[in-house]
């Protein structure tokens, strides 16, 4: 920033005659576009693209509920740390310090219904198979683009607000995105492996989050 | 605050002639007395472009401290970018009283640096020393002098980044 060579006075007078009301910033409405946002996407990616065939059978198994409740909860998780992250006098790093309690706990529960579930499975198939490597790479592509319209929201709600920690908002925001997106994507998605959901979900919320982290804090600077 | 934001001017040109001195105060604390005037300014107008951000249903301290300190942080990176710049002329000249009560908040972190690069920061930001003067005065090389101010500089940003939220430290 210049040097500004303004007496104090100056700019006082300035920004006092720069004054016009101002429509406050509403966290709670602020929620609500957000939750309506993702309602709209989640219903047009149903709409367009349809429920996995078996999901009637799907709804049965751990795994199932396993996946979608984590990602679901990571992302209202998320979300909410970086929406409150938007005042001065608030902070993004207690919530992502949580987070950060809340993921392995998610992973640490896939790899439980994991270990239970190797016992029932006839043949033992190589981790690569499991990995199916084809098909991680398209979720992974899904997961990213599903993730752009909530990643735009949060980012413009970053704008208008003013984070005292760009950088730790700025991931919370794309962490919140990615698992709305990879959530969304879960309706779609047969892979059930908690294996290949770690490491794909997983890569595809990992590189959300660092995308948002380096892009984000550029738009919201003040 | 809150009356500024309905848009009344009377009481946001006392709000902000009362801020003034308090961010002179914050800032003088906590910055190279060159680059103090040049924060007020800046933090003054972050509270202006942002002031719908704050909840008069809350206090208001912790709202300016958040914003004092997220523009501490600017200060301290932007002097980084312009490490090896030399104050100009008029501010070079040691001044005994002020050398001592100056940034005192700023020489408490600086505790946490290697101790050559808080002797450079100190001899060339805050003393307003040259480069070269500082170089003789350490036994540092003038590249070395100046990779100290880097460094040091740097770290002190993300010292106070990483603590930004203990808003309730001294003042």
């Amino acid at each position: 920033m210049t040097t500004r060579l303004q007496s104090p006075d100056a700019i006082i007078d300035a920004l006092v005659a720069d004054l016009a009301p101002v429509q406050r910033r509403r966290p709670g409405l602020e929620a609500l576009l957000l939750l309506v946002l993702a309602g709209v996407e989640l219903a047009l990616f149903i709409a367009l693209r349809g429920i996995r065939a078996d999901m009637p059978v799907a709804m049965q198994t751990p795994a199932f509920w396993w996946k979608s409740g984590s990602l679901l909860v990571i992302a209202a998780f998320a979300a909410t740390t970086a929406l409150a992250s938007l005042d001065p006098a608030g902070s993004a790093q207690r919530g992502l310090r949580r987070l950060w309690i809340l993921v392995p706990i998610a992973m640490a529960m896939g790899w439980l219904i994991d270990a239970g579930a190797i016992g029932s499975v006839a043949e033992r198939v190589t981790m690569v198979a499991r990995l199916d490597w084809h098909e991680g790479v398209i979720c992974l592509v899904n997961v990213a683009l599903l993730s752009l319209p909530p990643v735009l929201a949060l980012g413009l709600l970053m704008r208008r607000g003013a984070s005292v920690q760009p950088a730790a908002t700025a991931l919370a925001a794309g962490l919140a995105a990615a698992a709305w997106g990879a959530f969304v994507f879960a309706f779609r998605c047969d892979h059930e492996d908690p294996l290949y959901v770690v490491v794909w979900y997983g890569a595809a919320v990992t590189l959300v989050g660092i995308a948002a982290r380096l892009l984000l804090p550029r738009l919201a600077r003040w | 605050m809150a009356a500024a934001q309905r848009g009344e001017a009377a009481a946001y040109r006392r709000l902000l002639a009362e801020l003034r001195p308090w961010l002179l105060r914050y800032f003088s604390r906590r910055l190279p007395p060159s680059c103090v005037e040049d924060a007020v300014q800046d933090t003054l107008f972050a509270i202006h472009a942002k002031r719908h951000t704050y909840d008069p249903a809350r206090p208001f301290e912790p709202w300016l401290a958040g914003v004092a300190r997220y523009k501490w942080i600017d200060r301290l990176r932007n002097l980084r970018r312009t490490a090896a710049d030399e104050l100009p002329e008029s501010l070079a000249t040691p001044d005994h009283e002020a050398a001592v009560t100056s940034a005192v908040a700023l020489q408490g972190l600086m505790l946490a640096l290697k101790p050559g690069q808080a002797e450079a920061i100190r001899l060339v930001k805050l003393d307003g020393l040259s480069i070269e003067e500082a170089a003789l005065r350490t036994g540092q090389s003038v590249s070395l002098v100046k990779v100290n101010i880097h460094r040091g500089l740097g770290k002190l940003a993300q010292i106070v980044a990483n603590s930004a939220e203990n808003h309730s430290d001294d003042d």
